[in-house]
């Protein structure tokens, strides 16, 4: 069965009021500056609602009053379903729950070396995370499967989540490959997330607009992702970064609103900053984590779910860096109250796959779900009667019947982790 | 690290994935096909199946 957590009271990093504020600079960039929608009948849907539109410039001009009016219509709480009712996620205030995300080649599990995936390889990573009570869902461990047609490389990935698993499982919004994922979905009876990116700054694209309509059409949530990259396509600040952030998110909402009243909508922070002096993508950074506790508690002010996908690493290999990256980030998202933080099992941002990543991923969740869990203070009388009974030096709980009572709830025990000594 | 190679065959080998029914299994391969050929393109392994 799926396990899940709860996070009551979230970690913050902005104040209430800073949260208000970027709310505020959000509006004004929505009404003043506006946004580009690669899409003239998404122009038109948004100018019979009272938006602004330069069609010369593909521009809306989204006012206040129709921004408000839409996240009011936004269900506060979502379930995605399995096929079995086991496997449902939540995506509500409180319920925290993790999942796998992919790899554009394989990392072999002896060697570590890594090379393109094939079909089969997509076969055993969807087996090995529906295997997996701690990972919500599947999202075949290849974004590129080398042995099928490329042009439909992710219709090819859904049959084997389907064909393989009875969780969840997510789509990707390219190639024109979602009005098949909804399809594979609806004949297996899995919920699916349906992801749509913005193009930074302040752009939607076609295909993404396509994907949105898709999802209105098929009565199914939608997760609207920004894609800004600090100091490159938003400003370099974290504050300037999470206002762009979120217009980007407001502006699809909006449309989303429109074309399906009440559609469920799922806030995600998709950040990718940039190694500044490199060039290269640096999606282990502290600002990122940072920008997702932001994006949880945007979510929340809004009344919405919400996801990643990550945690990241740019490590290439299983060692140190990959464990304090990835690690940091979970520890700041899952307390943030993320709901479905989606980023097991991948090596160098989303670009390696790794069963062995996986299973020590699945640990380190293990771990946090743990730290969710929190202290039971309600078993103050329990505790007190064991104190009482076991007094001073040279007394000791071993012996105490509590002590192996409370063991298995109380303390979490690795699979992994060698707590051997040296000698041993 | 060994732990988790060995962990990894270990679930998989204990592990049953929930089948899709014979009918829907169908269903998705259909669907499959359709892409397939919508894109204009052959598929070795669909046309296999199919006997096409």
């Amino acid at each position: 069965m799926l396990k899940k957590f709860q996070r009551r009271n979230p970690i913050k990093l902005p104040t209430d009021d800073e949260i208000q504020e970027i709310h505020n600079q959000t509006l004004q960039v929505l009404e003043e500056v506006g946004l580009y929608f690669e899409d003239e009948d998404a122009l038109g849907i948004l100018e019979q609602n009272g938006c602004m539109i330069d069609k010369k410039k593909g521009l809306a001009r989204i006012p206040n009053a129709l921004v408000e009016k839409s996240i009011s219509q936004c269900p506060p709480s979502i379930t995605l379903r399995g096929r079995s009712h086991d496997n449902a996620v939540v995506l509500d205030r409180e319920t925290v729950q993790f999942g796998p995300c992919s790899g554009m080649r394989i990392m072999e599990i002896s060697s570590g070396k890594t090379r393109p995936g094939t079909a089969d390889d997509a076969i055993r990573t969807a087996r090995l995370a529906d295997a997996l009570d701690i990972m919500a869902g599947v999202n075949v461990g290849l974004g590129f499967i080398s042995d099928r047609p490329a042009d439909i490389n992710l219709v090819w990935n859904y049959a084997i989540c389907c064909r393989n698993s009875g969780k969840i499982f997510s789509l990707g919004s390219m190639e024109n490959s979602v009005k098949w994922g909804i399809r594979i979905a609806e004949v297996s009876e899995q919920d699916i997330i349906i992801p749509v990116s913005s193009t930074s700054p302040l752009g939607w694209p076609t295909e993404q607009i396509s994907t949105v309509k898709h999802a209105a059409k098929s009565n199914r949530p939608v997760t609207i992702q920004s894609m800004a990259s600090p100091g490159i396509t938003v400003p370099i600040t974290p504050s300037g970064t999470a206002v762009v952030m979120n217009a980007e998110i407001l502006g699809m909402l909006v449309l989303a609103q429109i074309l399906k009243p009440g559609m469920g909508v799922i806030y995600s922070c998709f950040t990718l900053p940039m190694d500044m002096r490199l060039g290269t993508l640096a999606s282990d950074s502290i600002e990122l984590a940072m920008l997702i506790v932001v994006s949880a508690q945007l979510s929340k002010f809004y009344g919405i779910g919400s996801m990643i996908w990550g945690p990241n690493t740019d490590s290439k290999a299983y060692d140190g860096q990959c464990g304090y990256e990835k690690a940091m980030q979970w520890l700041l998202a899952a307390p943030a109250g993320i709901n479905l933080i989606w980023g097991a099992g991948m090596i160098e941002n989303h670009t390696i796959w790794s069963d062995k990543q996986l299973i020590v991923d699945a640990e380190i969740c293990e771990r946090v779900g743990r730290y969710l869990d929190g202290i039971d203070t309600g078993s103050g009388s329990s505790n007190f009667k064991t104190i009482k009974e076991v007094g001073h030096f040279s007394g000791n709980y071993l012996m105490q019947p509590q002590t192996l009572q409370d063991l298995p709830k109380e303390h979490y025990i690795p699979t992994i982790s060698s707590q051997h000594d040296y000698d041993s | 690290m060994k732990r988790a190679e060995s962990i990894v065959s270990k679930v998989l080998d204990q592990h049953e994935a929930p089948a899709l029914s014979p009918e829907a299994d169908r269903e998705v391969e259909n669907i499959l096909f359709a892409a397939v050929k919508e894109k204009g393109l052959v598929s070795p392994y669909l046309d296999a199946k199919r006997g096409d």
